[in-house]
């Protein structure tokens, strides 16, 4: 691999943007990026090989000589590991630590939870997963919830929730209308060895048994499905139920919250990160 | 799924055949995404176009999870592929700088038909005849 890469920029206005797309298209077979500025793009074409960049950047100039072209030397890097730096660790009071799939555990003390990071959400990284998590262990520190109770995962994602849940001993199921998370999440359940206690299928809260009760439900999707879910949440909750509701911007709060005590429940607690908002009702 | 989108990125790749190289390593690398599961995900996609570089936007949300969608070629470069032409016409009302036929407009529509507005086949051949005379192309009956 060589160590330096040379990235030509072509500043391109928009009505021209065609003709030299045309051209790429003939002369750049391994692909470039592009990216809007105001009332211009940028076409972004790579090359490890100096004499080449130079024989492309003289080739484009003579094409299309009003261009604004500059070249650009930037760090070669073994690209299929280098965003793994991005997943870093991240400890969950001081219950759960999770973590990418390559990384060891060097918290005996914490419990791990390990996510292969592709495109299902929950790798960890976001507010709101967080705040669920911080829920799902005070809640369990508490003793609102047990181990061999059941539970629900609504919009399951990579699986992250409910994996912490079937750690901590609770048995249940998680819903995701992507198949692309729902394949995720088989995988990080194999990873985590949590297959005798959580389940993942394809489908949306219509997939549960009608009448069947959990002990808790968690469901962090978005605040307009979480309203309107919201009899069908309801109809799966028995008196001593707790439930758990995230993917809410705080600006979305009360109309959520309203939704819910509207149907009888009363005013949930509430935990804040960043501009999110987590519902409990324990 | 909360989600709330970090960057939006858009590529130009070969069908069926992306890699972690540029410029797909250095423009998702540097957002967290990963490489290998996104080329895995877009070459199964668009296997069945190889030998087209397609037009791919990227997604990628706070946790660093995306999704992407593919989107059909321009269709004036389908149409300088087809009339063999590197360059439309700058007058293309008096300066006509190549030839496509009727067969050529019809499977470039098809090929464009899943991002074009046109409700239907004669519609569609219609936008694409008016691209081609924009761009200083004479269609062959």
């Amino acid at each position: 691999m060589e160590n330096k890469l040379l990235a030509i920029n072509i500043i391109c206005p928009k009505t021209l943007a065609e003709s030299v797309q045309g051209f790429l298209f003939e002369h750049v077979k391994w692909g470039w990026e592009e990216t809007e500025l105001n009332h211009e793009i940028n076409f972004t074409v790579y090359f490890a090989n100096t004499v080449r960049a130079n024989e492309f950047t003289a080739l484009i100039k003579s094409k299309f000589p009003p261009l604004k072209v500059n070249l650009q030397q930037e760090e070669n890097q073994d690209w299929t590991e280098s965003w793994k730096q991005f997943f870093t660790p991240i400890k969950i009071l001081d219950q759960f630590i999770i973590l990418p799939s390559w990384k060891k555990n060097n918290h005996p003390d914490l419990i791990p939870i390990f996510i292969e990071p592709k495109m299902a959400f929950g790798t960890g990284h976001h507010a709101t997963t967080t705040l669920c998590l911080e829920a799902i262990v005070t809640i369990f520190d508490q003793g609102k919830i047990k181990s061999g109770q059941n539970f629900l995962d609504l919009g399951t994602g990579s699986g992250i929730l409910g994996i912490a849940c079937a750690r901590l001993g609770l048995t249940g199921i998680g819903l995701d209308i992507d198949q692309v998370a729902i394949d995720n999440a088989q995988e990080n359940i194999i990873q985590n060895k949590v297959e005798q206690k959580f389940k993942c299928i394809p489908g949306s809260i219509q997939q549960t048994n009608r009448g069947e009760k959990f002990d808790l439900i968690l469901a962090n999707i978005l605040a307009r499905p979480l309203i309107n879910l919201a009899p069908q949440i309801l109809s799966h909750l028995h008196t001593d139920s707790k439930l758990i509701l995230s993917g809410i911007l705080i600006e979305q709060e009360q109309e959520v919250v309203n939704a819910y005590k509207k149907l009888g429940l009363p005013e949930p607690q509430l935990r804040h990160k960043s501009e999110w908002s987590c519902l409990i009702w324990e | 799924m909360a989600k709330k989108v970090m960057a939006k990125i858009k590529l130009q790749i070969p069908a069926g055949s992306a890699n972690p190289s540029p410029p797909v390593g250095p423009a998702l690398g540097q957002h967290g995404v990963n490489i290998m599961e996104f080329c895995k995900a877009f070459n199964a996609k668009t296997q069945d176009q190889k030998g087209m570089i397609i037009p791919v936007v990227i997604t990628v949300y706070q946790d660093r999870s995306f999704t992407f969608i593919t989107k059909t070629p321009p269709a004036s470069v389908l149409l300088m592929k087809a009339a063999k032409i590197d360059k439309g016409s700058c007058e293309p009302n008096k300066n006509k700088v190549g030839k496509v036929t009727r067969a050529q407009i019809e499977e470039i529509a098809r090929i464009k038909m899943p991002d074009l507005t046109a409700s239907n086949m004669d519609a569609a051949v219609r936008t694409i005849m008016g691209t081609a005379r924009s761009m200083g192309l004479e269609v062959e009956k």
